[in-house]
């Protein structure tokens, strides 16, 4: 690991001036290194743009209410025009407006699954790592259980099982999400234990609680940022398999996996119901992982992956 | 790079080279497109539309239906059924040969019924509580002797295929039926290039999951009335894919599309210029099928509101153009059909009205509407049936499932939806198969029953029409029921769904039959080349 | 510690996770709602029907006890029945797993063929065109989803060029070769066809593409922070100064250490690639394990859906276990510092 950055805890766990002012420092150098990395200012951007447009939705779309129960068959398969910039579907919908709904249910699924999973793993993996022994080797053995399954496969059965929601779909995802994060976080806990100030503050006489969260767990964090932007990026990527496969939402919402797959049904034809949400879903995931690299080597971190 | 890239272009070149593989024909191959697999081909154990489908054309059945529905003597030349119809004599013809050489006699059809009971598989319900006993009075005689009176009787006998008793217990193995082993049921259940059937063609390969192939059997006791021109091999590959349907069609790669894709893929097919669409007026039902014990759809009024809410003419003009809209649940190519029964149409006024005389007017809770997925023409159905209830005010949830989970769901009362949209056809050329199946108490639990019906006058109907041998009485009971159902409205009655096939413009002779599968009996095709 | 210890001790851990996934997958398919027996048989099959088909199945016993049936059936290879098509799961599986094999391999060939020298001349000419470029493709590559990559390629090249197949493993008129080993580049190659040869090569190329395409992006980058990392060691500029030219130093002693990093995620990527081909089969129609798998989870085939997970899991073992070792016996390091959790 290089370039950890040393965050004392003070015995009053207050921040001093000189702390404000040293962080404040780091921030604005980290800022400056982002700004002059084109590829986090790319991700950056596509980021930021999905999400301004998945807020603004109703407003910023020119048939919102395409996005509800709405039928209009007499033109349906409309080919890209002014009036429908990406064409309409098989039930006469303007793909555009469907496919800025459609990023809404994409970042729910991210912010939900990794909402989820980031906590569980973290706190899993700094207790893993931290009190290692019987406890660390109980918790890595049941991550590599579940790691054993390629993920898609683990939603699908979990999915299968019960009514084919996207809810169940995130759900699904976010149990086994949850083991990398605690994998890594475990990596780091295990390291840093050995570190000089974490055994001053146990000299100290801190309790496991606050060295955990204030001594180890910031140090952590740049790698979970990292890993979280990455993960966004993965996880609609996962969800969008699953609605493809057709574990999706339920009409008249669609989110771009199901838009893709039902669309797929007209190729080559009626190309535009398949082909835009596809370009649409890779823009966000290259967004994400723009973002997630670049940040990445802002931060100096390695996650010990992709 | 260098070395890479002449590394690439080799492969290229190499890849031009192998890639053409032709296969002279100079037989006639039909190419046929399937969407779902072929699960079992063992007759006794068959009951999906690809099991069906190879055992019309591998095994042969008594009788067989004809466009009309009206069963024709197939290996049985002339039968008769005793007055009390209790006992049914089957008189067969002469000469007929299995595909080892061997004669079809009144042994084997016995054989093929006591193993049909025996295994308890497939379509044996249809006969399990009926058929006491099956005898054989000569080589060319079989009686099957009856427990209690049953009219479709004769209409259901093209369910069961004869099967070769000696070729089955020759392959037996040990299992649980005493001398007969295990009836022969995993050797045909792995067997890729033998069967034991009669019919117009022979299983020569089965490669599960992607292809199955039939040859043609030249001494087939029908003979072969197109003689060259006859089909003498059939190839039916699992393709979920439209597209690739579509672009196998053009390339002249499939001979023959299977009628589940879409309306829109049948209108691009028939744009081809080597290939044409054709249509069948059916004998399938589309119905939305409303549980008439749950809230709120248990109201008669908010039923009606449902049927008045329907736009039909949107599904017979335009998602599927040229299916006529369903009057009553029998549709009109099956025998037995009442042309008096009462049709709704689509009226938003009249579907307010009756929301008006509704108990749970006016906070009328939220329907929720299932249908299976991968049904894109039910999905459009479904939108279509909500954005009209929304303009009176009423939500409707849709949840596509998965066809697994709708059969679970339907299992008790409490978890089947309020609305089901599915599309049935009577598994025999008899009213009696969809009014049995749908209405009766008894056949309650099941998708095709998800109406909950349980009305005890209906009930008594039926179990009447099925022990009365006179077609004229029987037809008259069947005309009352299905008066009485049109006024519950459990259903709302969609369309029935024509048929579409895609084929060659060189494919003639396919031949409607109005039970499933039936009119892909590749015995009737020959190619004009 | 010395290797064999090593050896011995991945070996048993291995064992631990398959049992581990084995009771998982077996807990959670028989506590799934859902009735398989009445499933197989349609709905007019009257109860004793049903009844009779689940008392074959074993499905009427206690959990644990079907639990122990099942693993002592294991070890005489016997997975059960399929609901779907009655036979032995163990048969279909053999039946569908070596299209599922030969996928990946492609892709894994790819991965390898396309991926590592992209990363090697990456980090090569760092910051020229070739790096820039290259890493536009890594990032596309691990941001797409494989199925899109599938369905623009088919588009592409099925339908608007005509060059490429569409779906499936070989053309519809194509004889199968005999079945040796299932994959049929190689059973073709052995019965000397090479005209189906020709014709499989064609039909593989599009999908395994697709499967290939995040691994493709991963291993570039992998390999090129990798290399980078060796390029700037203070042997190599030792090499250089002492005037030893340019490839051989890139070869000798370049190449090797920078091995060590795509190999490690090569665990990783076979997970990744796997999961890709569920979604690539379904959009070729591609006869392997994924369909029959995904097939077996929603028509509900207990039997079905616990053989293709154990085997997953089992081809998900085996190769961390040799890649664990590989790198273990290749890297002395590893060894002594058992757990690094560097996934």
């Amino acid at each position: 690991m290089k370039n950890k950055q040393r965050v004392l805890s003070s015995v009053n766990s207050e921040f001093t001036t000189t702390q404000w002012m040293v962080l404040k420092d780091k921030v604005g150098r980290a800022w400056y290194r982002f700004r002059r990395n084109p590829i986090s200012i790319t991700g950056g951007s596509i980021v930021l743009l999905v999400i301004l447009l998945a807020i603004l939705a109703p407003y910023v779309t020119p048939y919102p209410q395409h996005a509800g129960a709405f039928t209009d068959f007499l033109n349906a398969f409309q080919a890209p025009s002014k009036s429908y910039w990406f064409g309409t579907d098989e039930i006469g919908r303007d793909i555009f407006t469907r496919v800025i709904f459609g990023y809404r249910i994409s970042l729910m699924l991210a912010v939900i699954v990794l909402g989820i999973s980031v906590p569980l793993g973290v706190i899993l993996g700094l207790t893993a790592g931290y009190f290692g022994g019987i406890i660390e080797t109980i918790i890595m053995r049941i991550t590599d259980v579940f790691l054993a399954i390629p993920p898609l496969l683990m939603a699908l059965a979990i999915c299968a099982a019960f009514t084919p929601t996207i809810e169940k779909a995130m759900l699904a995802i976010a149990s086994i999400w949850w083991t990398w994060h605690c994998r890594l976080v475990c990596g780091i806990t295990r390291s840093i234990k050995t570190e000089e100030f974490v055994q001053a503050s146990w000299v100290i006489g801190d309790s496991h609680f606050r060295i955990i969260f204030k001594d180890i767990l910031p140090n952590c964090m740049s790698a979970i940022i990292v890993k979280i932007t990455l993960d966004a990026g993965f996880v609609i990527l996962v969800g969008a398999g699953l609605s493809f496969l057709g574990l999706g939402t339920q009409p008249p919402k669609s989110d771009l996996g199901t838009m893709i797959s039902y669309g797929a049904q007209y190729l080559p034809t009626k190309w535009w119901p398949t082909v835009f949400p596809s370009f649409a879903i890779l823009f966000l995931i290259l967004g994400f992982n723009l973002l997630g690299d670049g940040l990445r080597d802002m931060l100096d971190v390695e996650t010990g992956g992709i | 790079m260098k070395r890479f890239s002449i590394l690439l272009v080799t492969l290229l070149v190499l890849l031009a080279g192998f890639g053409c593989v032709g296969q002279a024909a100079e037989q006639n191959i039909l190419v046929m497109s399937v969407n779902q697999e072929f699960g079992t081909i063992d007759p006794a154990r068959g009951s999906d539309y690809t099991e069906l489908l190879a055992m019309y054309n591998i095994y042969s059945t008594l009788v067989f239906p004809d466009s009309a529905g009206v069963s024709q003597p197939k290996l049985a030349e002339s039968w008769t059924a005793s007055p009390d119809g209790l006992t049914y004599t089957f008189k067969l013809k002469k000469g007929v040969k299995f595909h080892d050489g061997s004669e079809l006699t009144a042994e084997d059809v016995k054989f093929s019924m006591d193993r049909m009971l025996a295994l308890r598989d497939g379509y044996s319900w249809l006969w399990s509580k009926i058929i006491k006993e099956t005898t054989v009075e000569d080589s060319y005689t079989v009686t099957f002797h009856l427990s209690k009176p049953f009219g479709p009787f004769v209409s259901t006998l093209p369910l069961f295929s004869i099967v070769n008793k000696d070729t089955i217990l020759a392959h037996k193995e040990p299992g649980e039926f005493g001398e007969f082993g295990d009836y022969g049921s995993h050797w045909l259940s792995v067997t890729e290039t033998e069967d034991a059937g009669s019919g117009p063609y022979k299983l020569k390969a089965h490669d599960r999951g992607h292809k199955i192939v039939f040859e043609r059997f030249p001494n087939y006791f029908e003979g072969w009335p197109h003689g060259d021109k006859s089909v003498d091999e059939v190839h039916i590959v699992l393709l979920h894919e439209n597209a690739t349907v579509k672009m196998m069609l053009r390339k002249g790669e499939l001979s023959l599309v299977d009628h589940y894709r879409t309306y829109e893929d049948y209108q691009e097919m028939d744009s081809y210029p080597n290939a044409k669409a054709i249509a069948f007026d059916s004998s399938y039902i589309v119905a939305a099928k409303i549980n008439t014990k749950i809230a709120p759809t248990d109201d008669i009024h908010i039923r009606r509101m449902l049927a008045w809410a329907f736009d039909y003419k949107m599904v017979t003009d335009v998602i599927r153009k040229g299916s006529p809209q369903a009057r009553g649940v029998i549709a009109s190519t099956i025998p037995g059909h009442n042309p008096r029964v009462f049709q709704y149409h689509y009226d938003l006024d009249k579907a307010r009205e009756e929301m008006m005389l509704s108990k749970y007017y006016p906070n009328i809770p939220d329907v929720v509407i299932t249908y299976p997925s991968g049904t894109e023409d039910r999905r459009k159905m479904a939108l279509l049936l909500q954005e009209s209830l929304t303009k009176i005010g009423v939500n409707l949830v849709i949840r596509e499932e998965e066809w697994g989970r709708i059969t679970e769901l339907v299992t008790t009362v409490e978890t089947t939806p309020n609305i089901c949209i599915t599309s049935q056809t009577p598994t025999y050329p008899d009213p009696d198969a969809l009014l049995y199946a749908m209405y009766h108490s008894d056949a309650a639990g099941t998708w095709m029953s998800s109406e909950w019906l349980q009305n005890p006058i209906i009930d008594q109907l039926i179990d009447q029409e099925r022990v009365t041998v006179d077609k004229e009485e029987r037809m008259h009971i069947m005309n009352i029921i299905q008066q009485i159902i049109i006024e519950d409205c459990p259903d709302i009655f969609i369309d029935n769904m024509v048929v579409h096939n895609a084929m060659q413009n060189y494919v003639m002779g396919l031949t409607w039959r109005p039970i499933m599968s039936a009119w892909y009996y590749f015995h009737d095709l020959w190619f004009e080349k | 510690m010395k290797f064999s210890q090593f050896l011995i001790r991945r070996l048993l851990y291995s064992i631990l996770v398959l049992l581990g996934l084995s009771i998982l997958i077996f807990t959670i398919a028989r506590i799934l709602p859902g009735d398989p027996a009445r499933l197989a048989l349609g709905p007019f099959a009257p109860e004793e029907q049903v009844e009779h088909l689940r008392h074959k199945m074993g499905m009427d016993k206690p959990l644990p006890l079907q639990y122990w049936n099942y693993i002592r059936g294991l070890f005489y290879g016997d997975l059960g029945l399929s609901f779907v098509t009655r036979r032995n799961v163990a048969l279909d599986i053999t039946h569908y797993l070596p299209a599922t094999v030969e996928l990946i391999t492609m892709a894994i060939f790819w991965v390898f063929v396309i991926g590592v020298p992209l990363g090697v001349l990456s980090a090569r000419y760092k910051d020229g065109w070739l790096d820039n470029t290259s890493r536009v493709i890594a990032f596309v590559g691990v941001s797409v989803p494989p199925f899109v990559v599938g369905l623009i390629g088919q588009l592409v090249f099925s339908y608007v060029l005509g060059i490429l197949p569409t779906t499936g493993r070989l053309a519809l008129l194509t004889p199968t070769p005999p079945t040796i080993t299932g994959l049929l580049l190689l059973d073709s190659l052995i019965a000397g066809n090479f005209g189906t040869f020709g014709d499989a090569l064609k039909h593989i190329l599009l999908p395994s593409f697709a499967v290939a395409m995040t691994g493709i992006g991963q291993i570039t980058r992998i390999t090129r922070a990798g290399m980078i990392d060796v390029l700037n060691k203070d042997y190599i500029e030792a090499a250089r100064a002492f005037g030893i030219p340019d490839c051989y130093v890139t070869f000798k002693y370049v190449l090797k250490p920078s091995f060590i990093a795509p190999m490690t995620i090569l665990g990783l990527s076979f997970a990744s690639q796997l999961g890709n081909a569920f979604l690539v089969e379904t959009v070729f129609a591609w006869p392997g394990i994924a369909k029959y798998g995904i097939r077996a989870i929603l028509r509900k085939d207990f039997n079905a859906i616990m053989g293709v997970v154990l085997i997953i899991g089992l081809a998900f073992v085996m190769v961390n276990f040799i890649v664990d070792v590989l790198a273990g016996y290749i890297d002395p390091r590893i060894r002594i510092q058992e757990e690094t959790i560097e996934e």
